[in-house]
């Protein structure tokens, strides 16, 4: 009895820990489907500071995002690539033009546009009514990506360094698909919100 | 159909006249110095300005241009009004020093000099309209004019400026001296083109308009 029971055990957590790892998530459509641009307007919160203006996702062929952000009089304040690694600035307003300023961004857009779930090194489990899934962009930071389960967007995130929450973030769909209409990021160590929303 | 003719027949209103000055051949001007004396001395007699702006911004990105439009108003010395109203509301209030900004039903106040974006944006539009441009050193000038327009022709001089700016070109009315249209050509290849259209000078402008509750 006891030898059978051992084996049932055996079978059912094999099963659990394979349903667990085959599990894919669902990434939110920032451009797409069918064009390669994601057309956003932004405002962001900054200590005393709103400002709004026109921000662009653009998917490129290797394994990049071109992120290029407009004020609304018009010029032209950020324009950067990103991947999960890294980033690479083509241009910043000179006020915007300072290194902590464009990793805050760059962490941030890298998030939102789950450019690290293209890596392997992310990690998927898949529990009762959620599914998480975990990405290690380096050694002191982890991202979470959160949906109610494998078949439904990820709907949310949060972003730890050195095991603390510093960001949330959270997405909204256009009813019936897969396409982001808003994201939200919110910081929780220092007064800084951003908010995207579809045009 | 009616709509549409309307609609057709203020967009070629709108547009037609600022490519048809463009479109015309300029001539250097016969003396830079005399213009620089006529255009002070006939913008000094502006004392405000109420008109109506298009604002066009071309991005090297995308196919199609970005539009808004909205209203404008300058009042001597150093204050400005730019409501923008479509497609979305924005307000932007420079009195002296102090910039507004009012968005998504929220306001926030912030000194010019301490934001370098709405420093560069706000002197350079009060300089266009009071013709502080032509004595700036901020920029090298260059000076034409058809029968229409004078035509300036501004290549940034100072490295903050040249980071920003390939050059930047405007069109003022020969007829009252106002500006007619400011082109931002940007290092990136974008370009922002604010077109002013039915132009009123020396209206009523109370200092309330700088404000916001």
């Amino acid at each position: 009895m006891m030898t059978f029971l051992k084996l049932i055990s055996c079978i059912a957590l094999c099963c659990i820990v394979s349903w667990r790892l085959s599990a894919q998530p669902v990434m939110p459509q920032i451009a797409g489907p069918g064009d390669s641009i994601g057309m956003y307007r932004i405002a962001i919160d900054l200590d005393t500071l709103h400002f709004t203006g026109l921000l662009l996702f653009i998917e490129r062929s290797d394994s990049t995002w071109r992120v290029v952000m407009n004020a609304d009089m018009g010029p032209k304040l950020l324009d950067m690539d990103i991947s999960s690694s890294g980033f690479k600035t083509r241009y910043a307003f000179p006020g915007l033009n300072h290194r902590k300023t464009l990793k805050t961004l760059f962490e941030d857009f890298r998030a939102l546009t789950g450019i690290l779930t293209w890596k392997k090194e992310c990690m998927a489990e898949n529990n009762p009514g959620s599914m998480v899934l975990t990405c290690h962009p380096d050694r002191k930071t982890k991202v979470f990506y959160s949906s109610s389960s494998s078949m439904q967007p990820i709907s949310s995130g949060t972003i730890e360094v050195d095991s603390r929450v510093v960001s949330e973030f959270q997405y909204s769909f256009v009813p019936g698909t897969h396409k982001v209409s808003t994201m939200k990021m919110r910081h929780l160590n220092f007064r800084m919100n951003i908010t995207l929303n579809r045009l | 159909m009616r709509h549409y003719i309307i609609k057709l027949t203020v967009f070629l209103l709108v547009t037609i006249p600022g490519y048809s000055v463009l479109a015309q051949p300029y001539t250097p001007v016969i003396s830079a110095a005399a213009f620089k004396t006529l255009f002070a001395a006939k913008s000094a007699s502006i004392l405000t300005l109420k008109c109506d702006f298009i604002q066009e911004k071309s991005i090297s990105m995308l196919q199609h241009k970005i539009n808004s439009s909205g209203s404008f108003i300058y009042k001597k010395n150093n204050k400005l009004r730019m409501e923008y109203i479509k497609p979305y509301p924005f307000l932007f209030i420079l009195d002296n020093d102090k910039v507004i900004i009012e968005n998504d039903r929220r306001t926030s106040s912030v000194s010019a000099s301490s934001n370098k974006m709405y420093q560069v944006i706000s002197k350079m539009t009060l300089d266009c309209f009071t013709g502080n441009v032509l004595n700036s050193n901020e920029f090298s000038v260059i000076v034409s004019e058809n029968t229409q327009v004078y035509y300036l022709q501004l290549v940034p001089r100072q490295k903050m400026l040249r980071s920003l700016f390939d050059k930047i070109q405007i069109l003022i009315s020969k007829s009252d001296f106002t500006v007619d249209r400011i082109e931002l050509n940007e290092t990136s290849g974008d370009t922002t083109i604010l077109m002013f259209s039915n132009k009123r000078i020396n209206a009523q402008v109370n200092d309330d308009v700088f404000k916001v509750n």
